[in-house]
């Protein structure tokens, strides 16, 4: 089981690491800076679990994620992003998404989130 | 409408995100030109309109953007002592900045993202200047980081 962590902050990326470790998920992890970066891995890798930020460079985390369905592609996928509102939550489900957590996290919440998903 | 920003709001966010205890004292207005270097976060809504800021001083954006990754924290003293913006610890406080958006935010307004950030007064946003200046409400708080150190954060709206 690899999960892909894809956010354009590096400290981000580092902190959903140590989150998905505190929260007892010792799983493979790889990394991509932006949706672009996370496509090419996705369709080169074994990549069973998207962890995704929203607002990046050169492809955000919508587009990644409706370029992923355009392709067939049923990859588990959800939103790690400080975007909070109901209407980006409908957003992101209306697209595919399996859940959307809010920044700042904590590990309660990842396990809360992940255990149903992982 | 308009959003209501304390010093708990403010300490509760960062304690959330910073994963260890904040503390936040309400403090005089502290001078955010002229002085000591102050970095300046600007938030907008998607159609561009300018709707809050935060002016951070140096100890603070260096104490917290160690925090958020735990670097050692004689890393940043010292830069603390030269007081030099350390461009890794700046990147890392821009994180932060990003997620304080949700400060300038609630379900009845329009969206607020972070719009742009700077690390000297001369350079701030133009388009934030008249809020800087005119502020409807300014809140200056004092923060203290558990195992780092503190600083301090004007916010305007």
């Amino acid at each position: 089981m690899t999960i892909l962590i894809v956010d354009d902050s590096k400290a981000m990326r580092m902190i959903v690491r140590r989150t998905l470790h505190q929260a007892g998920f010792h799983h493979e992890l790889a990394e991509a800076s932006n949706g672009a970066e996370a496509l090419k891995a996705i369709q080169s890798g074994q990549i069973d679990l998207v962890l995704c930020d929203w607002n990046m460079p050169e492809m955000n985390g919508l587009d990644l994620l409706q370029k992923l369905r355009s392709e067939g592609r049923e990859i588990k996928f959800g939103f790690v992003t400080s975007e909070s509102s109901s209407d980006m939550q409908a957003t992101a489900k209306d697209a595919g998404a399996l859940f959307l957590i809010t920044k700042p996290f904590t590990p309660d919440i990842f396990r809360d989130v992940l255990q149903s998903v992982l | 409408m308009s959003v209501s920003i304390g010093a708990e709001r403010i300490g509760r966010l960062l304690c959330e995100l910073l994963g260890r205890k904040v503390t936040t004292t309400t403090i005089p207005a502290f001078p955010i030109t002229g002085g000591a270097p102050t970095l300046t976060a600007v938030y907008a809504t998607s159609e561009g309109a300018v709707v809050g800021a935060c002016v951070c001083d140096l100890d603070f954006v260096l104490n917290a953007g160690a925090a958020l990754v735990l670097v050692p924290l004689y890393e940043v003293q010292e830069s603390a002592k030269a007081k030099k913006w350390e461009p890794s610890l700046v990147e890392n406080f821009k994180e932060i900045l990003n997620v304080c958006a949700q400060l300038f935010c609630e379900p009845q307004l329009p969206r607020v993202a972070l719009q742009s950030v700077c690390v000297e007064a001369a350079a701030r946003p133009t388009n934030a200047a008249d809020l800087l200046a005119k502020p409807r409400k300014r809140v200056d708080v004092q923060l203290s980081i558990a195992g780092y150190g503190g600083g301090r954060m004007a916010v305007f709206t």
